[in-house]
């Protein structure tokens, strides 16, 4: 047998048979799963008499651009769980039993989405400096000096530490990682330890401060704020514009919309696991711009430089995506003041996210944003550094919607009418995909659709508006309609590991022209 | 434990004591399995659990060409892989440097406990491990994992390649602390 099969037969053989007990929660997520296995793929079928109404018909088209902002409550905003540099990970479950210092093997830090409300200790990812105002930039400098004194201390030390690497010789005068799978108890001098437990301190005043700058920044309310925290999302349908059909006081009355706009909604995922893997967090929620950090080996002076360089960067920046939506309403006058109206609606959302991650499972390594693929600097390590540039990660969605309305005429006048409206909207799920762009080539690495089950194959939402509209003259009339929007039943499937219930409040506008 | 068709028969039928049961006999080698693909022992019970979902909903296709454990282990498989496929959205696998592997003849891993082994394949980056797995440890060749993870058979190759620099680097690093230690 070659060396490289006893190599690999090895390996084979240490796993061969090898068993491990799970722990009992996992029988009964299944167990709770497998009694809704059978319902899940069931199209909620409506009524077809009104589907039946979208006979070719003199048909109006209305063009709409709506802009929906999203709302974060404290029960739906989140999510993972508090990321902060030393965070405890499941992986002391694998780690050998004499590792002590479990609690500290892996960090994890997550930059993401936050409201003002939501006071854990989580990083969010933010556009920062270009946006600060004046008061941040006081404080910023102040931190700053921190910062610089940190960096100096930091350069002597990765320039001793990376010296000690080159030579393969050295084993126990090598500064070791603080914590991580390859623990190392040395015996350094006293001077080193001392200076190692001062630098440790600075380090993580530095890493708290930074922290803290970016979720002091990811709490401010302003409109402008929440744009650049990709809190904001342009949007588009005309699912609830709420056309006027005062007109309509003769029968049904049929109508078009075609909607276009910008990105969509935010699911605010809610995740029910406790997420210690930064890849899959990345990728949990639309919209939202991440930054991950799995540091193996809590580099906390490499944690630090990758926040530094987070928080300078420029990269997050709001996108508008296209997003488009057409389809035709059905509405009739039950009464003077109480009209109905239901409709099907083909609903195409995009979203994006960003992506920037940077992994690393060595010690004393300067964060350098290599492609992902370019390993050559890093010989001379015993590890490598796998660190990739931003990605924008693309998501659309593909929805059929059929909403039913009940709108209640609150004032009519000359040429304004207004009008409050009250319905559920179905939203039947039809597919996704996901691509990913490599920034700033705006290569396009992927494109696929996604098959992992996530999204429940429809649910439901409950939505509240009112419709003001102003005749421009006999046929032709423009509509604005601020509405509220939730999810009343889940957007993902359990199974998934996700809860999410949308939400999302914003503004339609519209203009409308009958033909009949 | 009862024979195994009469394990699927209760399974198709839905008798919940019958899916425990199965459950209870295959769960602690396929959280073995799963560990292998996560990186984390939360990451693998999530993949357990989706994959036993699968195995009770898909139990009455399953056609005895191969014995239970291995139609299981295909689906624990399977389920780990679409976890990761998320990542390779990201992170794309490309083909790395090929490095020179040179090894000592008597080479051993009995000198170290099975998690530390686990913890050294769950370190290694998300393409590598999955490489690693499915070709040294299930036995797939390259241009079969080249078509489960749509990637092309040098770069399978490649992350094989590299995958095994890495582990065993790990693995003298480890026994060269062993011995300081002594």
């Amino acid at each position: 047998m070659s060396k490289n099969q006893n190599f690999e037969e090895a390996w084979k053989n240490a796993f061969e048979n090898a068993e491990v007990t799970p722990s009992p929660k996992v029988w009964k997520e299944i167990e709770n799963q497998l009694p809704s296995q059978s319902l899940l793929g069931k199209v909620i079928s409506l009524g077809t008499q009104y589907y039946v109404a979208a006979a070719v018909a003199a048909s109006v088209s209305v063009v709409s651009l709506g802009t929906y902002f999203a709302l974060k409550t404290d029960n739906t905003t989140q999510i993972l769980p508090n990321a902060v540099v030393n965070s405890t990970i499941d992986q002391k479950n694998i780690l050998p039993s004499d590792n002590q210092n479990n609690n500290e093997n892996t960090s994890t830090i997550l930059a993401e989405e936050k409201s003002s409300k939501n006071s854990s200790s989580s990083l969010v990812q933010s556009d920062k400096e270009n946006f600060s105002n004046s008061t941040e930039n006081k404080e910023i400098d102040a931190k700053k000096t921190i910062s610089d004194n940190i960096q100096s201390n930091l350069i002597a030390k990765n320039t001793k530490k990376n010296t000690a690497f080159d030579d393969k010789n050295t084993s126990s005068k090598n500064l070791p990682p603080k914590n991580g799978l390859l623990k190392e108890n040395l015996a350094s001098n006293d001077d080193t330890k001392i200076l190692d437990d001062k630098e440790d301190n600075l380090l993580e005043e530095e890493t708290a401060l930074i922290k803290s700058d970016l979720f002091e920044k990811a709490s401010r309310k302003s409109l402008i704020d929440k744009i650049i925290n990709n809190q904001v999302f342009i949007t588009s349908t005309p699912t609830h514009v709420f056309p006027n059909i005062k007109n309509a006081n003769k029968g049904w009355k049929l109508f078009g919309g075609v909607a276009f706009g910008g990105v969509t909604f935010e699911p605010n995922f809610k995740d029910r696991r406790n997420y210690n893997d930064v890849l899959s967090n990345l990728m949990r929620q639309p919209g939202d711009s991440a930054i991950g950090v799995n540091n193996t080996f809590n580099q906390g002076e490499n944690v630090v430089s990758f926040l530094r360089s987070v928080k300078n960067s420029q990269d997050f920046l709001p996108q508008i995506n296209s997003s488009y939506s057409y389809g035709i309403n059905l509405g009739t006058y039950l009464s003077d003041k109480l009209n109905v109206q239901l409709g099907i609606h083909r609903q195409h959302f995009s979203v994006s996210s960003y992506s920037y991650a940077v992994i690393w499972d060595l010690q004393n390594i300067e964060i350098i944003h290599l492609d992902f693929t370019n390993y050559d600097n890093l010989e001379k390590h015993q590890f490598k550094m796998e660190s990739v540039k931003p990605y924008k990660i693309i998501y659309e969605y593909d929805f059929v919607a059929v909403p039913v309305l009940v709108g209640y005429e609150i004032m009519d006048r000359k040429k304004i009418s207004v009008e409050a409206n009250l319905g559920l909207s179905t939203q039947i799920f039809l597919k996704n995909k996901i691509y990913s762009k490599e920034i700033p080539a705006n290569v396009i690495r992927h494109d696929r659709y996604d098959d992992r089950k996530v999204f429940e194959n429809q649910h439901i939402q409950a939505v509240i508006g009112c419709n003001i509209s102003y005749d421009l003259w006999k046929n032709c009339a423009i509509n604005i309609s601020p509405s509220y929007q939730k999810a009343i039943t889940d957007f993902t499937v359990k199974s998934s590991n996700f809860s999410s219930r949308p939400a999302q409040m914003g503004v339609s506008f519209g203009v409308r022209y009958d033909l009949d | 434990m009862q024979d195994d068709s009469k394990l699927i028969e209760g399974c198709i039928k839905g008798d919940r004591k019958m899916q425990r049961q199965l459950y209870e006999h295959f769960a602690p080698r396929m959280m073995a399995v799963s560990l292998r693909y996560a990186k984390s022992r939360l990451e693998a019970e999530d993949i357990l659990q989706e994959a036993f979902i699968k195995v009770f909903n898909k139990i009455e296709t399953f056609r005895k060409e191969s014995s239970l454990y291995h139609w299981i282990k295909t689906i624990v498989i399977n389920t780990a892989l679409s976890h990761q496929r998320s990542k390779l959205y990201q992170f794309p696998m490309g083909d790395v440097k090929e490095t020179d592997f040179s090894m000592n003849e008597d080479f051993s891993l009995a000198d170290f406990h099975f998690n530390e082994l686990l913890g050294m394949i769950q370190t290694l980056p998300a393409g590598c491990q999955m490489v690693f797995n499915l070709y040294a440890i299930e036995g797939y060749k390259h241009h079969e994992i080249a078509e489960m993870l749509e990637i092309s058979e040098g770069t399978s190759k490649s992350q094989f390649s590299r995958a095994r620099v890495l582990l065993q680097e790990m693995l003298e690093k480890k026994a060269k602390r062993e011995v300081n230690y002594e």
